[in-house]
């Protein structure tokens, strides 16, 4: 049997489509999307794909582009679909958009939008972002360091109460820094939280931090106990992923993000 | 510029053309061969006096591995420590990965007689540290 039929509602954005296959209006509203897009050390696509795993998270949507993705289907228990898929909790509290591919240059700034649309359309009260952020000595470090940046008030609410250091001065590339500039442009509120990682390797220690403070966040258990136990094999099957993804951040330039900003104190 | 000077803007602007183009190349293949043999990760970061190569190489059995250097070409090799299969990979019959392999092309500059070897046990990764060559 196939995982997904037809969509009940599909919404266009910024050329974008989101396939929808559950009503995002029902009662319990979810509250929070949480994201997690490849990037550095794949921190949020790790963290986000053993958050489906691990919490069995429901198949809810899928987010399309005929003019910004490359013509690809991901084929999961004998049912295609976009790589960029939305999951839903069983509890509704907060709903989770990953990608199995890196999110071309051309689709960010769209991609970006369509999301902050999408969450003010359902009335979501916050976006967290999951990130790695690169550290040249990576291999030396034990146990990295999380920081955070908030568009809002109210997001920043939510890391402070953890005592996590927020960053200050610096550049972040790729979608997740566009999100962040636009909800603050519009008021809407959206946390990353940035765990220290490697640029171009894999990195499941660094998403088991990520997914420690989201659990924080979001008042759940997450044990990463397994995530870590099977890091190996994560790093494995997720190499291919990493390749692709390390092309996209040079594209991007990425490794502004290693350098001052000009005005910095 | 003297005739000289232009020779080796050009020598080296083209040297630079095959190298994006052999990068190019490699971005196109697959990180697997069919006989199973799987291609690790490597990250290279330079600095003034040195380059620091991380190479990713989970499951590896590092009492297998050998590094070779051949003209500044280091050549890895690693077996895992028990043979993989995928289920994604079905549909090129039952593949086992056996070992890893890959060929990291050096820059000119790499002092490649002094290179150390650092190996993190806990997570298969190996650190080289190799000198650059400081030229007058």
């Amino acid at each position: 049997m196939l995982k997904l039929g037809r969509p009940r509602r599909t919404i266009s954005y910024e050329r974008l489509l989101i396939h929808e296959y559950f009503d995002p209006y029902e009662e319990p509203v979810p509250e929070y999307i949480v994201l997690g897009l490849p990037d550095a050390g794949l921190v949020g696509s790790i963290a986000s794909k053993y958050l489906v795993m691990s919490k069995n998270l429901k198949l809810v949507g899928e987010i399309d582009s005929p003019a910004y993705f490359p013509p690809v289907a991901v084929v999961h228990e004998k049912t295609p679909m976009s790589p960029i898929q939305i999951y839903l909790s069983n509890d509704r509290k907060y709903l989770l958009i990953l990608s199995e591919s890196p999110i071309p240059v051309q689709a960010v700034y769209p991609l970006s939008y369509t999301i902050l649309e999408y969450s003010r359309e359902i009335g979501v009260k916050h976006i967290i972002s999951l990130a790695g952020i690169a550290v040249p000595n990576r291999l030396q470090i034990e146990k990295p360091k999380v920081y955070w940046l908030a568009s809002t008030k109210e997001s920043a609410n939510l890391a402070t109460k953890l005592g996590l250091e927020e960053l200050k001065e610096g550049f972040i590339v790729g979608p997740y820094g566009i999100i962040l500039k636009e909800a603050r442009r519009r008021g809407i509120n959206n946390l990353i939280i940035f765990v220290e990682s490697f640029l171009d390797l894999p990195d499941p220690e660094s998403a088991a931090v990520a997914l420690t403070i989201l659990s924080q966040i979001l008042n759940i258990d997450i044990d990463v106990k397994k995530l870590l136990e099977e890091a190996e094999l994560i790093k494995l099957q997720t190499r291919e992923l990493m390749k692709q993804t390390r092309k996209t951040m040079a594209e991007m330039q990425k490794k502004y993000e290693m350098q001052m900003p000009l005005m910095y104190q | 510029m003297s005739f000289d000077e232009l020779f080796e803007k050009i020598r080296k602007r083209i040297r630079e053309l095959i190298d994006e183009f052999e990068e190019e190349i490699r971005e196109l293949e697959p990180m697997w061969t069919a006989d199973g043999v799987l291609e690790p990760l490597v990250s290279i970061e330079r600095y003034p006096d040195k380059y620091v190569v991380v190479i990713d190489l989970p499951y590896a059995d590092f009492e297998t591995l050998t590094l070779s250097i051949m003209d500044h070409l280091l050549i890895i090799e690693c077996a895992l420590k028990k043979e993989i299969a995928f289920e994604r990979w079905g549909a090129y019959r039952e593949i086992k990965f056996k070992k890893y392999h890959t060929t990291i092309k050096l820059p000119r500059d790499a002092d490649v007689e002094n290179i150390k070897i650092e190996k993190d046990d806990a997570r298969r990764m190996l650190r080289l540290i190799i000198p650059r060559i400081r030229r007058m």
